[in-house]
């Protein structure tokens, strides 16, 4: 994807949760270090409201597919972690399985821009 | 004199305790903020501008805590109207006019339980006491100017009263 074409803020919403998960798939985490491994991933095409991502992460505890539990950082500030469940990894699954089909499904058409060099 | 943690405190209070989203829901963003914060100093930054920064990074405030205020359930959300409302008040009456409205707001509620129990003496009163513990301040502190606004919005936030 060029450097033009920002990634609009809706497919932001939708892949969000689908990369939180895949992100503690890894291992548990923490917001901050979630966010650091989301720019990296995208290689900073993805620009998230750092803010935004506890809510999700809330959402994401409530539905029972993450586990928070307290812990300290190095420095001894407190710190909470999230550890990703089994209905979580099963969530991932699924997620993944419909991006894939819908990447599939997009595949299935002509390129547009092929189209537009033939002409 | 800027405080760091000062700041810090006030810009997640602000987000997390006024929409009553629970204090364990304080620590996690105070540590992301100091880590933002640390991150932008480590390249260089000083303190109040490796705090600006952050913020910026944190994303747009009503937006944030739109989001955490999504996130309650019905009782927090009527706590943080009450919080917000009460605080509107303290600042434009005097602690002897909101002891008045209190006292005025009682009265009516002890009238409303004792004419329940005198026009339905069989029913169960639990349901009707609590939602007159709620809406009767309500019904009052809508004659305070801009009050009645600020009960409007929340109302048709909640869907009771269509936009």
């Amino acid at each position: 994807m060029s450097a033009d074409h920002m990634i609009p803020k809706d497919f932001i919403a939708a892949s969000a949760t689908p990369l939180i998960l895949s992100i503690l798939n890894e291992g548990d985490s923490y917001g901050y270090a979630i966010i650091r491994r989301v720019r990296e991933v995208s290689q900073g095409e993805l620009q998230w409201e750092d803010g935004m991502l506890y809510p999700i992460l809330h959402r994401l505890e409530k539905r029972g597919l993450v586990q928070s539990y307290p812990g300290q950082a190095e420095n001894g500030r407190k710190r909470k972690y999230y550890r990703l469940r089994e209905q979580g990894r099963q969530e991932l699954s699924v997620l993944r399985g419909l991006w894939t089909r819908l990447g599939d499904m997009l595949n299935r058409f002509d390129d547009p821009q092929k189209g537009a060099q033939s002409v | 004199m800027f405080d760091l943690n000062d700041e810090i405190d006030r810009w997640c209070k602000a987000v997390v305790l006024e929409n009553c989203a629970g204090r364990d829901k304080l620590e996690e963003l105070k540590d992301h903020l100091h880590c933002l914060v640390e991150e932008h100093q480590a390249e260089g930054l000083d303190e109040r501008a490796a705090f600006a920064r952050a913020l910026k990074q944190m994303g747009d405030f009503e937006h944030v805590s739109a989001a955490y205020a999504g996130n309650t359930n019905l009782l927090q959300k009527m706590a943080a109207f009450d919080r917000r409302l009460t605080r509107r008040i303290g600042r434009r009456f005097s602690d002897k006019q909101i002891a008045a409205m209190l006292l005025g707001v009682s009265m009516l509620f002890a009238a409303s339980i004792i004419a329940a129990n005198y026009f339905w003496p069989q029913q169960d009163n639990l349901t009707f006491y609590i939602i007159a513990l709620w809406f009767i301040p309500f019904a009052v502190l809508s004659s305070v100017p801009g009050v009645r606004d600020m009960e409007m919005r929340f109302l048709r936030r909640m869907g009771v009263l269509k936009r």
